[in-house]
C-alpha cells in the first residue's frame, strides 16, 4: 500500500510512460535532428525524472492538483493526417482576427511558412543552428516540470520573427488544433518569436479541440521584443470542458519595449497558465491583464511573473474572475525587483466575484522586493455583486438575472477592452454577454 | 370618481431592531402631486425605499395598494413594470454599464411588460435624445458610464431623465433638490413639470419648500418619526420653512 501512496505523489508511474514515449518518439532515429536539440531534449528529460511531477506539497503548486488531470490518461501524439476540410471548418471563423496558422496536433502545417519571418519550428531549426542554441535560452526548464516535459517532446511549433521597424498590419492567429477522436491526446507546441527594434506584432493564441476525447495542450513560447519594440499576445481559452491547457509564454523586453498578454479564459476544463516577463532594457513596460470565467468544476490557474531587472521599468498586472458552480479560481501574481531596479513601478490587482457557494478562489500575491526606491502596489478583492448596484438596476425594471448579466459583463470588460484588436474584443465580448446571459435562462 | 394610485394603510416598517415606520397613512390619486417634509432622520427615504421594494427593510404591519394591487408581494422589478419610479437621493455609480445600455434594457423590460415590441436603435436614440434635452443633459453622456464621476447636480438631473424615459404612473422622487444650485434646481423643476399628466402622480420628498415653489404640491404632508403628523395645503410648507421644524416638534409632542 504505502509504495502506491508514494507512487502517486511522485506520478512515478506517469513519469515512465513518459520516458516509454520518448525513447519510442527519438531514440530510435533522430534522422536529421541537430544534435543540439537531440541534446536538449534528453537534457530535458532526465530533468523532469527528477523533479517527477509537481504534487501540491510544491510551493508553486499548492492550488492546483495536476493528478486527477494526468489520471484520465494522455497519448503522445505529433501530427498525423487530418482532412485539410476538417481544418479548414475549425479555422475558417478565425480569418476574422488575423492570418491564420494551424498547428495540427503540434505539427506547423498549410502553406504559411515563407521562409523569411513566418515559418515552422521545425523547418528552423534544420536550417538554422544558432536558433538551435536559442532554444530554451528564455523558457528554462531547471525547475520546472511543466517546461521540461515540453522541451523533451520539442518537435514544432512556430517562428515569427518580425525584422526591425516592421509593423504586422494583420494578427497572426495561432490555432492549436487538438485531435482527440481517437483517444486522449497530450500536444506539446514550442514557439518562437521575436519582434526587431521598432517593430510591431500581434499574435493570437487559440485552442481548439476535435473530437470527444480529452486534450491536452502543454504550450510554451519564448518572445525576444526588441527596443522600442511591441507584441501582444491574446490567449483565448474558450474550449470545452474536455479541454485542457497549460502553457507557459516568456517574454523578455529589451530597452522601451512593450509588451501586452491579455489572456480570456472563458472555457475548458484544466486551464494553467504561466505567463512571464523579463523587464531587462530600462523603460520597459508590461502589461498582463486575464479574465477567468468559470463554472462547473473548471479550474483556472493564473500564475505570472514579472522580474524587473533593470530601472525605470512599469509593470501592471489586472486579473479579474468571475467564479460559478463547482469552479476553481487560482491567481499567484509574483513580482520581483532585482537589487539594481531602482524607480520601478510595479501595479498588480485582483478582483473576483464568486458566485456559488461552492466555488472557490485561491489568491497569492507574491512581492520579492530587493531595490529600495521603488512603486509597488498590490491588491485583491474578492466578494459578490454590489447590493446597491442591483437594487438600482432592479428599481428600474430589470429582473434580477439581467441586472446580474449586466453588472457581471461590466466587471469583464474591464480586463477585455485592453485587447487592442477589435475583430478579437468584438468577438469575446460577445461570447462573454451569450454565457452571461444563458446563466440567465437556466 | 377616480381609483387612487397609491393607498398607504398603517404601514410599519423596521431595520433590525429598530421600528421607522410607526403607522404611515397616504392616499394618492391619479395627477396629484403630493410633498412629503420632515426633519431628517423622519423616515422620508426608508418610505420610498419600502415603497420601491428594498429588502433591508421588514414590512411588520399594515398594506400598500398600487394601483388597487397588493404593492408588498411585489419585486422591485415588479413594481417597476407596473409603473413605479423613485429617483434616489443617492443614485448608484455604475462602473462600465453605459447609461445608454442600462436604459436600453430598462425600457425594453418595461415595453415588454406592456405587451409591446421591443425598440429598435434608432427608435430608442430618437427617444433619449428627445427626453434628455427636457432636463438638459448632453448626449455625449449616453454612451458613459451611469453616474460615473457625475456631479452631484448631474446625477439628480440623470435621475428625473431616467424619470422621463421610462413614463412611470407613480414617480416618487426622495429630495432630487438637495445638492442642487438654482439653476440645476430650476432644470429639475421644469423638467418634472412637463412631465405632470393627469395619469401620472408625484410623491415629492424634500426637506426644504425652495423646491415647492416651482412644483406646486395639491398636498403637503409632514412626516415625523414615522408617522405623517399634519396635512394641508401648499401654505403649509410656507409655514414650516417660516417656523422651522421645531413648531411641528411641539405640535406633534402636544399631540403625543
Ligand atoms: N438601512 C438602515 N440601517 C439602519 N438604520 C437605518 C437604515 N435606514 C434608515 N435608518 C434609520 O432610520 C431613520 C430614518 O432614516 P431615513 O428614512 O433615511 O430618514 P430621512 O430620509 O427622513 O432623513 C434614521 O434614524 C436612520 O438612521
Ligand atoms: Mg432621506
Amino acid at each position: 500500500m504505502t509504495t502506491v501512496v508514494a507512487q502517486q505523489h511522485t506520478g512515478a508511474p506517469i513519469i515512465e510512460r513518459i520516458a516509454g514515449e520518448f525513447a519510442r518518439q527519438f531514440s530510435t532515429s533522430e534522422n536529421g535532428q541537430p544534435s543540439l536539440i537531440a541534446d536538449l531534449r534528453l537534457r530535458a528529460l532526465e530533468e523532469l525524472q527528477r523533479l517527477g511531477i509537481p504534487t501540491v506539497r510544491h510551493e508553486e503548486w499548492k492550488y492546483t492538483n495536476l493528478f486527477p488531470l494526468l489520471a484520465k490518461g494522455f497519448t503522445h501524439v505529433v501530427g498525423g493526417a487530418v482532412q485539410p476540410s476538417a481544418l479548414e471548418n475549425m479555422t475558417a471563423p478565425l480569418q476574422r482576427w488575423g492570418d491564420v496558422v494551424a498547428m495540427y496536433n503540434g505539427r506547423f502545417v498549410g502553406s504559411r511558412d515563407d521562409g523569411q519571418v513566418l515559418l515552422s519550428l521545425a523547418s528552423a531549426l534544420a536550417a538554422d543552428t544558432a536558433l538551435c542554441a536559442r532554444i530554451g535560452s528564455l523558457a528554462s526548464f531547471d525547475d520546472k516540470a511543466i517546461v521540461a516535459w515540453n522541451t523533451a517532446f520539442l518537435n514544432d511549433g512556430v517562428v515569427l520573427r518580425v525584422p526591425a521597424n516592421t509593423t504586422l498590419e494583420r494578427p497572426i492567429v495561432v490555432a492549436s488544433v487538438l485531435d482527440a477522436r481517437e483517444h486522449n491526446v497530450v500536444v506539446h507546441e514550442r514557439h518562437f518569436v521575436e519582434v526587431g527594434s521598432g517593430g510591431f506584432a500581434q499574435l493570437v493564441l487559440v485552442q481548439r479541440a476535435l473530437g470527444d476525447g480529452e486534450s491536452l495542450l502543454n504550450q510554451v513560447l519564448e518572445g525576444w521584443v526588441g527596443e522600442s519594440a511591441r507584441l501582444v499576445i491574446v490567449v483565448v481559452q474558450d474550449g470545452p470542458p474536455r479541454s485542457h491547457a497549460l502553457t507557459t509564454h516568456t517574454i523578455e523586453l529589451a530597452k522601451e519595449a512593450r509588451v501586452e498578454m491579455i489572456t480570456v479564459s472563458i472555457g475548458g476544463g484544466f486551464v494553467r497558465n504561466m505567463p512571464e516577463v523579463r523587464l531587462s532594457g530600462s523603460h520597459a513596460d508590461a502589461h498582463l491583464y486575464g479574465l477567468t470565467l468559470a463554472d462547473g468544476t473548471m479550474l483556472v490557474d493564473h500564475h505570472t511573473a514579472v522580474e524587473h531587472r533593470v530601472p525605470h521599468c512599469t509593470s501592471n498586472q489586472l486579473y479579474k474572475a468571475i467564479l460559478d458552480g463547482r469552479a476553481t479560481g487560482v491567481f499567484n501574481g509574483k513580482i520581483c525587483v532585482y537589487p539594481d531596479a531602482q524607480k520601478t513601478s510595479a501595479y498588480q490587482a485582483n478582483r473576483n466575484i464568486v458566485l456559488s457557494r461552492r466555488a472557490t478562489i485561491d489568491a497569492k500575491p507574491q512581492l520579492e522586493i530587493y531595490a529600495n526606491d521603488v512603486r509597488c502596489t498590490h491588491g485583491c478583492t474578492v466578494g459578490r455583486l454590489d447590493d446597491e448596484a442591483m437594487f438600482y438596476l432592479r428599481s428600474r425594471g430589470l429582473s434580477k438575472a439581467e441586472a446580474e448579466a449586466l453588472l457581471l459583463t461590466a466587471f469583464a470588460e474591464e480586463v477585455t477592452t485592453t485587447i487592442p484588436i477589435s475583430p478579437v474584443r468584438d468577438d469575446i465580448n460577445a461570447t462573454i454577454e451569450h454565457l452571461l446571459h444563458a446563466d440567465e435562462l437556466a | 370618481m377616480k381609483r387612487p394610485i397609491l393607498e398607504i394603510r398603517n404601514l410599519h416598517a423596521r431595520v433590525g431592531e429598530s421600528e421607522i415606520l410607526r403607522g404611515v397613512d397616504l392616499v394618492v390619486y391619479p395627477g396629484e402631486v403630493h410633498a412629503i417634509m420632515g426633519p431628517n432622520g423622519s423616515g422620508k427615504s426608508t418610505l420610498a425605499s419600502v415603497l420601491a421594494g428594498r429588502e433591508d427593510y421588514e414590512v411588520t404591519e399594515g398594506e400598500v395598494l398600487f394601483d388597487g394591487k397588493n404593492l408588498l408581494e411585489l419585486s422591485p422589478e415588479e413594481r417597476a413594470r407596473e409603473g413605479l419610479f423613485l429617483a434616489f437621493q443617492y443614485p448608484v455609480e455604475i462602473p462600465g454599464v453605459s447609461t445608454a445600455t442600462f436604459l436600453k434594457t430598462a425600457l425594453n423590460e418595461l415595453r415588454k411588460h406592456r405587451g409591446l415590441e421591443p425598440l429598435d436603435a434608432m427608435e430608442f436614440m430618437t427617444i433619449m435624445r428627445q427626453r434628455a434635452a427636457l432636463v438638459q443633459i448632453d448626449p455625449a453622456f449616453f454612451s458613459r458610464s451611469v453616474n460615473e464621476g457625475f456631479s452631484g447636480g448631474e446625477k439628480k438631473r440623470n435621475e428625473i431623465f431616467q424619470l422621463a424615459m421610462l413614463e412611470p404612473r407613480l414617480a416618487i422622487l426622495d429630495e432630487t433638490d438637495s445638492g442642487l444650485d438654482i439653476d440645476a434646481l430650476r432644470i429639475v423643476a421644469d423638467g418634472v413639470n412637463a412631465l405632470r399628466s393627469p395619469d401620472r402622480a408625484f410623491v415629492i420628498i424634500t426637506h426644504y419648500q425652495r423646491l415647492l415653489n416651482y412644483i406646486v404640491p395639491d398636498v403637503v404632508h409632514v412626516l415625523y418619526r414615522g408617522r405623517i403628523i399634519k396635512t394641508g395645503t401648499k401654505e403649509l410648507a410656507l409655514e414650516l420653512e417660516a417656523k422651522g421644524y421645531d413648531w411641528i416638534k411641539d405640535t406633534a409632542e402636544l399631540e403625543a
